[in-house]
């Protein structure tokens, strides 16, 4: 359910243990969310959802399409490119890092290195204050 | 018949044209030298002076084989020879003995003259040549000819028209046909393999036009139809003109290494993600534990929550040391230098010590050159370097010792130098320091927490910005670390990915 006053958050992360964790701390922040297991699914939402989300926390590496091929799909969309992508994910190579920013990412933070409550601090501050 | 009138009526010979002789003799770079019957020296040329030190007068009534090396004097073709058996001129090659008991190779051309008088062979006139440096020569090109025909790379030479004039017996090994089946070719199948039409263009481009070597990989198929990779440098030798003579081409086949190297990437993708991800999860969850988020903890149960979540710290970090060192020896890490203060870095690396140093009382001491330039490095991969350095002074020091870290700069490179007061490195364990997993004996049991790859990684990371790293220690006393970085910085390297802080 959605409160039009909470700002919504779509996390895109196929593995369900993650998924769980990231929603119960982002509710516990007060932001909505609505969750994805599939980069298609999260697509999907996204033509489907009454509005649009205020963010979305995307991991790289998905089962269907990878983080690339979902940021591509999001920039070439006049009505999703304005939404700011935070890509949380566990790789660390610099030329993923690098394409995923080119291709209009906010944030890039690596999951192992940070708690919860780090990453979403840094989503936070860029919602609230653009950086 | 009576020798001595011959030999007479051919010294005469000889004398009555003195000039003649003379002039022949003085001037003859070679050695003019005439037999008796009994191969006996009558005459010998002057030249005897300059390639053997003999004074002519040295070799007369000696016999020739007095000179020659003892192993060159085979009896049956030797003498045989001399003795006049078969008619004609013959050559010989030998080693000629010197005045100073060395040994000359020569080779001479022997002609039997007959007597002006007797109108039969007797005589000998043997002209010698010192061959020493063709010999020389000659032994070189026989050990080159030997290095390459045992060689395990495969080499081709190529004339200037292209076509295959020689390939050595690895050829086959690696590309499946045998050198018969290649010489005669074209010899650009065989070099560009199954490469595109612009790296063919490049190829003959260096080699033919700028006439400059040509290194690449290059990927072809063997006899057997299966695909191999091959490491080729192709060398334009050039004729005096400086026009292409021939090519000399030789390559590795490193067919196995690219396949490690694919293993190695596919490794660390797989590490990666695999690992991390259920140690993330682990951490998320210990995190909303531990923040309260699912209900009060009791103080036991923190306490416990808290050990799991260091296990689970200690693991992350391992498998970023592990990654980071994956990607070090597969080459990836890319090199991103920009001007940087070390000064500065370090001031990061301590802060993010802080609580460490506070918490084991540490009295640090830090002194950095007033002047020091910034220099061109990544300040990524150099703090990593401090940062290894500065943690394990603290870690491996007890409770309220001293740290040190002194910046200089003696006017070509910069030297840190990090030193501690802590429980030094046996002596004996001196040459394992920089090796991968290695933890002091003597500290191990004290300190359990340690990956054993931090100093793997510095040693790596200086190497590869080229500069020096040494140390010192002393069991009880402490230990010093020193690295080197020239002023003038490092040069750029394209790599895929960057090191894991």
């Amino acid at each position: 359910m959605t409160d039009d006053k909470k700002p919504l958050i779509m996390i895109v992360e196929d593995e369900i243990m993650l998924l769980n964790a990231i929603c119960i701390k982002l509710n516990k922040r007060g932001y909505d969310t609505v969750s994805c297991t599939s980069g298609r699914q999260a697509l999907d939402y996204l033509k489907s959802l009454p509005k649009l989300p205020n963010g979305i926390w995307l991991d790289y590496q998905l089962r269907d399409l990878n983080g690339l091929e979902v940021m591509a799909a999001i920039k070439e969309s006049e009505y999703w490119n304005s939404v700011p992508v935070f890509v949380v994910s566990n790789s660390a190579s610099q030329e993923k890092m690098l394409n995923m920013l080119a291709l209009g990412a906010k944030k890039y933070f690596l999951k192992a290195e940070h708690k919860l409550d780090e990453i979403i601090d840094g989503i936070s501050t860029y919602l609230n204050n653009g950086i | 018949m009576d020798a001595a009138p011959q030999t007479e009526a051919v010294v005469n010979v000889l004398n009555d044209n003195p000039a003649l002789l003379k002039l022949i003799g003085n001037y003859y770079r070679d050695f003019i030298g005439i037999l008796d019957k009994d191969n006996n020296f009558i005459y010998a040329s002057p030249a005897s002076h300059t390639l053997f030190g003999y004074k002519p007068d040295e070799l007369i009534g000696h016999k020739i084989f007095e000179y020659f090396h003892k192993d060159d004097l085979n009896e049956l073709k030797v003498t045989k020879e001399f003795q006049r058996a078969v008619p004609g001129y013959f050559t010989l090659s030998y080693r000629f003995l010197r005045l100073d008991g060395g040994y000359s190779w020569v080779e001479s051309e022997n002609f039997p003259i007959k007597d002006p008088v007797l109108g039969t062979g007797q005589f000998i006139l043997t002209l010698i040549k010192d061959i020493t440096d063709r010999k020389s020569s000659e032994e070189m090109v026989k050990k080159f000819v030997q290095a390459v025909e045992t060689a395990s790379d495969f080499i081709v030479m190529a004339n200037g028209d292209r076509i295959v004039m020689y390939a050595n017996p690895a050829t086959k090994a690696i590309t499946g046909f045998e050198p018969p089946e290649i010489i005669g070719k074209d010899v650009s199948t065989l070099w560009s393999g199954e490469m595109d039409e612009k790296f063919k263009e490049e190829m003959w481009n260096t080699l033919g036009v700028k006439k400059k070597p040509f290194r690449g990989e290059i990927i072809n198929t063997k006899k057997d139809g299966s695909k191999y990779v091959l490491e080729t440098q192709i060398s334009p030798i050039l004729d005096e003109k400086d026009d292409v003579s021939f090519y000399v081409g030789i390559s590795r086949d490193i067919t196995k290494a690219k396949e490690v190297d694919r293993m190695k990437t596919e490794f660390i993708s797989l590490a990666s993600h695999q690992l991390r991800t259920p140690l993330t999860a682990m951490k998320w969850y210990m995190e909303m534990l531990l923040d309260g988020d699912v209900g009060d903890l009791s103080q036991e149960q923190r306490e416990y929550i808290v050990s799991i979540n260091q296990s689970n710290e200690r693991m992350i970090e391992l498998v970023n040391a592990l990654l980071n060192v994956s990607r070090i020896e597969s080459g990836r890490i890319m090199v991103d230098p920009i001007p940087t203060h070390l000064g500065d870095l370090v001031q990061t690396v301590l802060d993010e010590l802080q609580v460490k140093i506070k918490e084991k009382e540490i009295n640090m001491v830090v002194s950095i050159n007033g002047h020091l330039p910034k220099i061109n490095i990544d300040p990524k991969l150099i703090r990593n370097v401090y940062l290894n350095l500065l943690s394990n002074a603290i870690k491996y020091t007890p409770r309220g010792g001293e740290v040190d870290i002194f910046i200089s700069n003696n006017g070509k490179e910069v030297i840190s130098q990090i030193s501690d007061s802590g429980y030094g490195i046996p002596k004996s364990e001196f040459h394992r320091v920089f090796e991968k997993f290695y933890r002091g004996e003597n500290v191990a049991k004290v300190e359990t927490d340690g990956t054993g790859l931090g100093l793997y990684l510095v040693k790596a990371i200086i190497e590869s910005s080229n500069g020096k790293i040494w140390f010192d220690s002393e069991e009880g006393k402490g230990t010093t670390f020193w690295f080197s970085l020239d002023l003038k910085g490092v040069k750029a390297k394209a790599g895929e990915v960057t090191i894991t802080p």
